[in-house]
């Protein structure tokens, strides 16, 4: 059977040890709504850092008939001027009231006439993007009650993290939003997990923190999107947290969640390239690009995801534009972090630029080791390793043991 | 173990900024997780002076000189400039050009 299939009940947030239950998350949705009446705002952006005060926004923005900006901490109030917004609502307190602040110079806003919310990409490779999204197109149904048990680990403000929000206030009775340790750590009574949604680098860094696999979360279903996924983080997930099925999500803030893989091999099947699936979507790859069409009268667009095709798998290995410069020829960082994820001895990776006064950068990484291994044994072996795979340029010239990896903002593993 | 190649060079015109040792052990370093075999493998080389190796010769290439900076410059827990303004042949020549980068 199926986890967290049991009574339908309204929805109760867990987050940071703080629970609230949906009257509460009702009430203080209205007095969002209320502040921002009070403010007459042209437009409006809501600056959520918590799972909490999103689904505040969710439901007071659905109710107000109007559109919402939603924005993380990394959005200057310049972008948001630019943008059109001349009201930030802002959270100090996670479990405190909203406060409103004007902004001065707001530029004039291209009017949606239909009501929903203005989200940002996460702005990897240049200014975070603005992309609307009409509520008929993120929402189904009624909020508050279901029968499910979620847990979120997107970044709130980001595509990702309100696509799953939105999902789980229709389906579930208990909504977390989780920090990649919460899952690894046994939490008694708790029911075991219908959906748990990340980044890859949150699901490493969940199984970085695992001390014992035996004591993870139980959960049905992974789902993955926001980064490249690859076998290893597969093979990770299956020992670590052993879920029934993994989900892979294939899309973009702009094109939305457009296909999903679930049948335990890393990236897309080759075979289905330039052919509609069930949902009407399809893929195809040009020029070393995913591009995907939503539907059957819609363009092919280049996601900007860079590709590798390899024993019958469509691989994302990069963003287009995020390269390390390696005195003129250019490094793909998450090639470079893939490669050493590969590794046996490795949990995680990240490959990032390093100044040099010769070449002007060089590649360098930095490695989470299970835990019975020796950084002073490893190290080198990883560099003779990866040498074996890498051509000469993208070889990690600084390899470091770490406890954990730098995650941004948006949940990614930083570059 | 290879056999290396030797040059005579002129004196350096500056003085190194880093420690002869701390320079072959970094050089070192490089070589054995860098050239096929391993440590056991490190072919000899000479830092300073006229009989200092030729980088060329131990297969050393741009790749690797920025290595051995970067060892260097995890070593010294300082970041190095190279002064130079002519190609690199040898690991004097190297050594020479390598200073402690000033404040910024």
């Amino acid at each position: 059977m199926t986890p967290g299939l049991g009574h339908v009940r309204p929805t109760t947030l867990w987050e940071a040890g703080r629970v609230i239950g949906w009257d509460e998350a009702a009430r203080q949705a209205e007095r969002f709504r209320e502040q921002v009446a009070a403010a007459q705002p042209s437009a409006v952006a809501a600056a959520v850092s918590t799972g909490q005060a999103l689904v505040t926004v969710l439901i007071a923005a659905r109710g107000m008939g109007s559109n919402v900006v939603i924005t993380g901490p990394t959005v200057s109030d310049t972008r948001l001027a630019a943008l059109g917004v001349d009201t930030i609502v802002e959270w100090a307190d996670p479990s405190g009231n909203c406060t409103v602040r004007r902004l001065t110079g707001a530029e004039k806003l291209s009017v949606s006439a239909e009501p929903g919310l203005w989200l940002l990409s996460s702005g990897t490779t240049g200014e975070p993007k603005p992309t609307h999204w009409p509520w008929r197109s993120l929402v189904h149904g009624k909020w508050g009650r279901g029968s499910e048990h979620w847990a979120i680990g997107y970044a709130p403000h980001s595509f990702a993290g309100v696509s799953a929000t939105c999902q789980a206030l229709g389906r579930a009775a208990t909504l977390e939003f989780v920090r990649p340790a919460e899952l690894a750590a046994p939490k008694p009574d708790a029911a075991p997990l219908t959906v748990a949604a990340a980044t890859p680098s949150f699901w490493r860094l969940a199984a970085i923190a695992t001390r014992d696999p035996a004591e993870f979360r139980r959960v049905d279903t992974v789902t993955i999107g926001g980064e490249p996924t690859d076998a290893s983080l597969l093979r990770l997930l299956s020992s670590t947290v052993a879920p029934r099925r993994i989900k892979q999500i294939f899309g973009t803030t702009e094109l939305g969640t457009v296909i999903h893989v679930d049948d335990g091999q890393a990236g897309l099947p080759e075979e289905l390239r330039g052919r509609r699936l069930p949902s009407g979507a399809a893929f195809d790859v040009r020029g070393g690009q995913l591009c995907i069409s939503v539907a059957p009268d819609a363009p092919f667009v280049d996601t900007g995801d860079q590709v590798r095709i390899d024993e019958g798998r469509v691989h994302v290995v990069g963003r287009a534009g995020v390269f390390v410069n390696v005195g003129g020829l250019k490094a793909n960082p998450y090639r470079v972090a893939q490669v050493l994820q590969q590794h046996e001895s490795v949990l995680a990776a990240r490959a990032y630029g390093l100044r040099n006064p010769l070449l002007g950068q060089v590649v360098a990484a930095d490695v989470v080791l299970r835990r019975d291994r020796d950084p002073l044994l490893l190290v080198p072996e990883l560099k003779r390793y990866s040498a074996g795979l890498l051509d000469a340029h993208e070889r990690p010239q600084r390899i470091r043991s770490v406890e954990s990896l730098a995650v941004a903002e948006s949940g990614k593993v930083q570059l | 173990m290879n056999e290396t190649e030797t040059v005579s060079a002129a004196p350096a015109a500056m003085s190194p900024s880093i420690p002869e040792e701390v320079m072959r052990d970094a050089v070192s370093t490089v070589l054995a997780v860098r050239l096929p075999g391993g440590e056991s493998h490190v072919p000899d080389f000479t830092v300073s002076g006229p009989q200092s190796t030729r980088l060329e010769s131990v297969g050393v290439d741009s790749l690797l000189i920025a290595e051995i900076i970067v060892e260097l410059e995890e070593r010294l827990e300082t970041l190095l400039e190279l002064r130079s303004g002519t190609r690199l042949e040898t690991f004097a020549e190297l050594h020479c050009a390598l200073t402690l980068a000033s404040p910024s």
